[in-house]
């Protein structure tokens, strides 16, 4: 990862980036959902949101300083273990970290071994598309197929927005962490993580959820929860696709500050008292998502300067 | 026009406020001044709200407070000292409307007046007090208010909790009591920091200090945004059916027991939400009445 960027960056975003993908290159081990030996509940979920990172990585409008040849090489590495391959086949409910995963190799242009007449089926075949899948669960599952073109007959994501939380007025006072959290994965699908205008919502719904999204975000900022800040700041810039917000210079100054000299940025379950090194699991996350956020910032640069 | 929801949590809760004002029956259990004085300022907030027989339960428990106060003084055991200034001159003017006068709270009022005028500049969070003092007839001297009290901008998100209390006094202070316009450097930045915060400080539970952001965005003239309209909502789903407003089963449960019960917890909380449902909903709410001469920092 090349960190002569850092030297002559001079905003925030790029700051932050720069030691989040250095910090993160030297953790990938945390992202080795073999680590504990055998594949087990939900140990791929790192991995699949380094996938989704470095997708958006290969993705960005910006002129790429940074190459994310270590990150494919990691995934294309558990990614090739047959172990791996395999337990979508058994174990349906983990298909979408799966096809994450190929879908930053293929985007990246490394050859995949995709099954994808087989993925189809059993997609059908399985009970990932029954109706009691959660709409934003649904809309996951159809964003991940769509990104690796396995066919389905899932619902529109007009119909899945409108089935979801996120399509409804809520007071945010209310709102709990978890719906938090739906809210920001509806926008990251539905904009197939800002490589798109958002699928299924009307202009005027754009424009409410924007308003909700600005609300969570300066609540996150109050609290000190640099992870939903950094959600919301990604989402903010997937939703508006532009860089001109006072609230974000603010939100990008706090994680500035709250970003550690070796990269690292704090989650709400992070011990100020250790260090990250001896608590990964507390940093990985929130460390990732500053450097989505801050590739939402490099493609709404590129997109103000259109 | 009152929401029809304001206009019910409002009565709910001035009923309560007299049926805890009603409580001092003068026993060394009784009420002491200190909830006593605030039981009667939430009375003055639902009188000056046009609540339903609010003047009369006001006017009652302004004349037991006066005789509560002469009875403390006279065993040595008042001391204004120990309560908020602002709290005092209020209910030393709600008192006076009622024909309540108290030498002890006269008396006060003249030394704080002094005071003002011995000095040359006063710090913003006295705006209120010079404020309530010159409605109440005092010469507070020419003392200017400091100005640039805080930051009003973005920045104000990561603060903590005394700088907002600070903030929304001196606010609360410029303005009048919502009497006058408050003049900030960036107002639109003000109005959305506080906006935020208020959402956030709701969520954590500081009801207290929510209600003092609402009302501060109510005298910057944020009372129709929409986060003031989210910040309403949730404070009237926070009432109980005698009144109070507020859920501390989890406080009193933790600390130990206190004095006076749980009013030691559910007045000033029904105070505060009260006064801020009144002064956010009710169109003709006024704590005090306007003042013709306003301070340096504020304008009409």
């Amino acid at each position: 990862m090349s960190t002569t960027v850092g030297a002559r960056s001079a905003t925030a975003p790029l700051r932050v980036l720069d030691g989040a993908l250095s910090w993160l290159t030297e953790h990938l081990d945390h992202f080795n959902p073999f680590e504990d030996g055998e594949l087990s509940g939900l140990c791929e979920v790192p991995l699949a949101e380094l996938s989704i990172l470095t997708l958006c990585g290969l993705r960005c409008a910006a002129t790429p300083p940074w190459d994310f040849g270590l990150f494919l090489d990691h995934i294309e590495s558990i990614s090739s273990n047959p172990v791996y391959q395999q337990r979508p086949f058994r174990e349906p409910e983990t298909l979408v970290s799966h096809v994450i995963a190929t879908a930053a190799l293929d985007c990246s242009g490394r050859a995949v071994d995709l099954d994808r007449v087989g993925l189809s089926r059993l997609v059908q075949a399985s009970t990932l598309p029954a109706p009691a899948l959660a709409p934003h669960r649904m809309m996951e599952l159809r964003h991940a197929l769509d990104l690796v073109r396995i066919r389905h007959r899932l619902p529109s994501y007009r119909t899945l927005f409108r089935r979801s939380f996120a399509s409804h007025t809520v007071n945010p006072i209310f709102m709990s962490r978890p719906e938090a959290y739906v809210l920001t994965h509806v926008v990251f699908y539905a904009t197939d993580l800002g490589n798109c205008a958002p699928r299924g919502i009307a202009p005027l719904e754009t424009a409410a959820l924007s308003r909700r999204v600005v609300q969570l975000l300066a609540m996150s900022i109050c609290e000190g929860n640099w992870d939903l800040t950094a959600e919301f700041l990604f989402s903010w810039y997937l939703l508006a696709g532009s860089r001109h917000l006072p609230l974000a210079q603010e939100a990008w100054r706090c994680l500035s500050s709250a970003q550690r000299a070796d990269g690292s940025v704090p989650g709400p379950r992070a011990d100020p008292d250790k260090a990250a090194e001896a608590d990964v699991g507390a940093y990985y996350h929130t460390t990732l998502v500053c450097a989505l956020a801050a590739l939402g910032y490099l493609n709404a640069a590129a997109s103000d300067h259109d | 026009m009152i929401e029809v929801g304001v206009g019910v949590g409002l009565e709910r809760a001035a009923r309560y406020l007299e049926r805890v004002a009603n409580s001092n029956d003068a026993t060394p259990s009784s009420l002491p001044l200190r909830l006593h004085l605030q039981a009667v300022f939430g009375l003055w907030v639902a009188e000056r709200a046009e609540v339903v027989d609010a003047a009369s339960a006001c006017g009652v428990a302004a004349h037991a407070l006066r005789d509560s106060i002469e009875t403390n003084a006279r065993h040595c055991v008042f001391n204004c000292h120990d309560h908020d200034s602002k709290l005092l001159l209020v209910c030393h003017y709600a008192m006076r409307s009622h024909g309540a006068e108290s030498g002890q709270l006269a008396h006060y009022t003249e030394e704080l007046a002094a005071t003002f005028r011995s000095v040359d500049e006063a710090p913003a969070e006295f705006a209120g007090d010079i404020f309530l003092l010159e409605l109440l007839g005092k010469e507070t001297g020419h003392a200017s208010i400091s100005r640039s009290p805080f930051e009003a901008n973005l920045g104000l998100l990561r603060a903590d909790v005394s700088h907002l209390r600070r903030a929304t006094t001196v606010l609360a202070g410029l303005s009048g009591f919502g009497t006058r316009h408050v003049t900030l450097k960036e107002p639109s930045a003000a109005r959305d920091a506080l906006s935020f915060i208020l959402l956030e400080k709701l969520r954590e539970y500081d009801l207290i200090l929510g209600s003092a952001l609402l009302r501060a965005l109510t005298h910057l003239g944020a009372a129709d945004c929409e986060e003031v309209g989210y910040a309403v909502e949730y404070l009237l789903s926070q009432q109980h059916a005698d009144g109070r407003f507020g859920y501390y089963a989890r406080e009193l449960g933790r600390s130990q027991p206190l004095a006076h019960g749980d009013v030691d917890i559910y007045l000033p909380v029904t105070v505060a939400l009260a006064w801020a449902l009144a002064d956010t909903r009710v169109p003709s709410f006024r704590l005090v009445p306007a003042q013709a001469r306003p301070r340096d920092g504020c304008r009409d």
